[in-house]
C-alpha cells in the first residue's frame, strides 16, 4: 500500500511539466498550504526584524512618564507601558532578539550536536559511547530547568541566553545524527567511497554528513519554536535579556503586574508575537514532516 | 522474575546517572559561574583575611576535585547547604514546599491526560472530522502559547473581567486554615479530614494554575495519542479483527487503544519535566508557595545553594519518572520482555 502510494507520488512528479521556479514554488505551496503559511510568517517576522527602524513608529527605548499606560490608539497601536514606552515599536524591535535567539541557538546546537552524533555513530566503541553518555547526562534534566541552571550560572545576558538554549538542544541533534550515521555508514555509496581510497574522516565529512543533514533538519523543525519559548521564559524570570532591551518574554514580564489593574496590552501584544513566531516555526515543521513521511496523516 | 532483574538493573544504572547529575550541577554552580565563587558568600566590603576565612569555611580554597568529593559526601548525608534567603537548610525548604508543587503539577498532569487522551482517540478514530480539526488546533495552540502569557490572559479574563475565580494568590483561601497535614496535599488532606469547605477553598484557587499548566500538557499528549491511534487502526491486526467481525467499539477501545497508549506512557515523563519547568513560571505569577517560586526567588537573589537544591530535585524527579514509565512500559508491552 505504501509502495503504491510512493509510486503514485513519483508518477505525479515525473509527468509534471517544466516550470520556472516561481511556478514551481506556487505549485509546491498549493500542495503544502500549512508549510507555506508557516514559511510566510517566519519570513514576515525576519523582514520585521531587519526593517524594524522603518516599521516602528517610535523610538523603542524612549520613555515618557506623561503618557504611561495608555490603551491602544492611533498614536500607539499597541498602547504604551509603565514608563510611557511605545509597545508597538518595542514589539517590532523585539523580533530582532527573538529571531536571532531562534536561529542562533538552533544553529549552534545543530552544528555541535551533529558533530557529536556523527562522531559517536561513526566511531562506535569507547569514543562514541563516552560522548553519548555525556549527552544523556544533559537529558537527565528537564529541558527548561537545565537552561535555567546554565543561564543562572553564566549570568543573565543575550549571549548567555543563546548558549543556554543551544546546550539544551544539543542532545536531540546528537541522537538524530548518530542514528542516521549508523544507518548510512554501511550503505553502498559509503563502501564505494572507502573502496576508492577515501580516508575514514573524509568519508564521514564528504559523503555521509551531507547525506544526513537534510532529514535531520526536517526531524528537528520543532526546535526553533521551542527555543523562542524557553528564551522568553528565561527572560520572564530574569535570566535572559535584561531591561530595557525589547525582548518579547521580558516585555510580557514587565506588564505582568499590570494585568490585575486592567492594563492588558502591555503583556498581551508581545506574548501574541511569541505565539505567532512559535506557531509559524511549528507549522513549517509539521508540513515538512508530512511531506517526508506520507504515512503520517 | 525477568521484570525484577530489569528493575534491579535500571536502579543500579540510576547510581552513575545521578552521580553524573550532581557533577553537572556542581560544575554549573561552582565552576562555570560568573565571577569568583567566593563572592557569592562574602559581603562586598569584606577584608582580605575575612574573604580567606569564609572561603576556607566553605572549602573554596581546596582543589576542585576535593570540593566535589566533599560536595557529594554532604549530599549523601542530605546536606544541601543553607539557603541565603531563608537561612534554613535547603533540604528542609525543599521538603516543606514539595507537596504544594507536587499537587499542582500532578493535578495538571492528570487533567492533561484526562482531556488529551480522549481527544486524541476521537481525533484518530474520526480522522478529518471537526473533532480532529479542533484537537489539532488546540494542540498547535497549546504547544505555541508561552505558559506565563496564558496565565496572565487567564487571570485577566477569569479574575479581573469576570471575577469567577478568586484572587490568584496562594494555595488556599486566605481566610481559611490549611487542613490537618497527612499528605501535605491540601485537596487530599481536606477530603481526609472531611472538611468540604476547605476543599472548595483550595480547589477554587488551584483551578486556574492547574488548567493553565494542563493546557500545555494536553497538547503533546493528544497529538501522540492521535498518531498512535492512527497507526493502530491502519495495522494488520485491526484489519484481521474487523474481518473476524469483532464490533468496531471493541476493536477501538480494547485492541487499538492499548497500542496507541504505549508511546504516551513514555511521553508522560517528558511532559512532567515540562510541567516542572512550567511550575517556576506559573507559581511565580500565581504567588503560589511552592518549589517553583522558591527557585525563582533563589534566582533573583543569587541564592545558589537553593538554586542547586531545586535543580537537583527536578533532575532526580525527572530521572525517577523516566524509570517508572519505562517499567510500566515494559510490563504493558510483552514484546520487549523477550528481547
Amino acid at each position: 500500500m505504501v509502495n503504491q502510494r510512493v509510486a503514485e507520488v513519483s508518477a505525479q512528479e515525473t509527468i509534471r511539466p517544466d516550470l520556472n521556479w516561481r511556478q514551481e514554488f506556487a505549485y509546491w505551496a498549493r500542495r503544502n498550504p500549512v508549510t507555506a503559511i508557516g514559511l510566510l510568517f517566519v519570513l514576515l517576522l525576519v523582514l520585521m526584524a531587519i526593517f524594524a527602524p522603518l516599521i516602528a513608529t517610535h523610538d523603542p527605548y524612549a520613555t515618557n512618564p506623561a503618557i504611561s499606560n495608555l490603551s491602544p490608539s492611533r498614536d500607539h497601536y499597541f498602547g504604551t507601558g509603565t514608563f510611557g514606552e511605545d509597545i508597538f515599536s518595542r514589539v517590532v524591535y523585539g523580533a530582532r532578539y527573538d529571531m536571532s535567539i531562534a536561529f542562533g541557538a538552533v544553529g549552534i546546537a545543530l552544528v555541535i550536536g551533529c558533530v557529536i552524533g556523527a562522531v559517536a555513530g561513526f566511531w562506535e566503541g569507547f569514543l562514541g559511547e563516552g560522548l553519548m553518555r555525556i549527552v544523556e547526562l544533559l537529558q537527565a534534566f528537564p529541558q527548561f530547568i537545565l537552561a535555567m541552571a546554565i543561564a543562572g550560572a553564566l549570568g543573565p545576558s543575550f549571549t548567555n541566553l543563546i548558549i543556554a538554549i543551544a546546550v539544551t538542544n544539543i542532545p536531540i541533534y546528537a541522537h538524530l545524527m548518530r542514528v542516521r550515521i549508523l544507518s548510512v555508514k554501511h550503505t553502498q555509496y559509503a563502501m564505494a567511497a572507502a573502496a576508492s581510497g577515501n580516508s575514514r574522516g573524509r568519508i564521514l565529512y564528504r559523503h555521509l554528513l551531507p547525506n544526513s543533514l537534510a532529514p535531520i533538519f526536517v526531524q528537528s523543525t520543532l526546535q526553533p519554536g521551542w527555543a523562542i519559548l524557553s528564551a522568553a521564559g528565561l527572560s520572564f524570570i530574569g535570566l535572559g535579556v535584561r531591561m530595557p532591551s525589547p525582548e518579547w518574554g521580558l516585555m510580557v514580564a514587565t506588564g505582568s503586574q499590570r494585568i490585575i489593574s486592567g492594563e492588558w496590552w502591555i503583556s498581551f501584544f508581545p506574548g501574541l508575537f511569541i505565539v505567532i513566531a512559535v506557531m509559524a516555526f511549528n507549522l513549517i515543521g509539521d508540513g515538512l514532516q508530512d511531506l517526508l513521511d506520507p504515512q503520517r496523516k | 522474575m525477568q521484570l525484577l532483574v530489569y528493575i534491579a538493573k535500571r536502579l543500579l544504572l540510576l547510581v552513575p546517572l545521578l552521580l553524573g547529575v550532581t557533577f553537572v550541577v556542581f560544575l554549573l554552580t561552582r565552576v562555570v559561574i560568573e565571577g569568583n565563587p567566593v563572592d557569592r558568600f562574602v559581603p562586598p566590603m569584606a577584608s582580605a583575611e575575612e574573604r580567606e576565612r569564609i572561603a576556607a569555611e566553605h572549602g573554596l580554597d581546596q582543589p576542585v576535585t576535593t570540593q566535589y568529593l566533599t560536595y557529594v559526601q554532604n549530599l549523601l548525608q542530605g546536606d544541601l547547604g543553607v539557603s541565603f534567603n531563608t537561612s534554613r537548610p535547603v533540604i528542609d525548604d525543599l521538603a516543606r514546599l514539595f507537596p504544594a508543587t507536587f499537587e499542582l503539577t500532578t493535578l495538571a498532569m492528570l487533567l492533561g491526560l484526562l482531556v488529551g487522551i480522549p481527544l486524541g482517540v476521537i481525533a484518530g478514530v474520526k480522522r478529518d472530522s471537526w473533532v480532529d480539526h479542533v484537537s489539532r488546533a488546540l494542540s498547535v495552540a497549546g504547544v505555541a502559547m508561552p505558559v506565563f502569557w496564558l496565565s496572565l490572559l487567564a487571570i485577566y479574563f477569569l479574575f479581573y473581567q469576570w471575577g469567577i475565580v478568586p484572587a490568584p494568590i496562594g494555595r488556599i483561601d486566605p481566610q481559611m486554615t490549611p487542613p490537618p497535614q497527612v499528605t501535605g496535599l491540601y485537596t487530599v488532606d481536606s477530603l481526609i479530614a472531611g472538611e468540604w469547605e476547605t476543599f472548595y477553598g483550595t480547589a477554587r484557587i488551584l483551578f486556574l494554575p492547574v488548567v493553565v499548566l494542563a493546557f500545555g500538557a494536553m497538547a503533546p499528549i493528544a497529538r501522540m495519542t492521535r498518531s498512535g491511534m492512527v497507526d493502530a487502526l491502519d495495522s494488520q491486526y485491526v484489519l484481521a479483527a474487523r474481518a473476524l467481525g469483532i464490533p468496531w467499539r471493541t476493536i477501538v477501545l480494547r485492541y487499538a487503544l492499548k497500542n496507541a497508549l504505549l508511546p504516551v506512557i513514555t511521553m508522560t515523563a517528558v511532559v512532567y519535566g515540562f510541567l516542572l519547568g512550567g511550575s517556576v513560571l506559573v507559581e511565580n505569577i500565581f504567588a503560589f508557595p511552592g518549589l517553583g517560586r522558591y527557585a525563582y526567588n533563589a534566582i533573583s537573589a543569587s541564592d545558589y545553594p537553593a538554586i542547586q537544591g531545586f535543580i537537583l530535585y527536578a533532575a532526580t524527579m525527572y530521572v525517577t519518572l523516566f524509570l517508572i514509565t519505562d517499567i510500566i512500559y515494559r510490563i504493558l508491552d510483552p514484546r520487549i520482555q523477550t528481547a
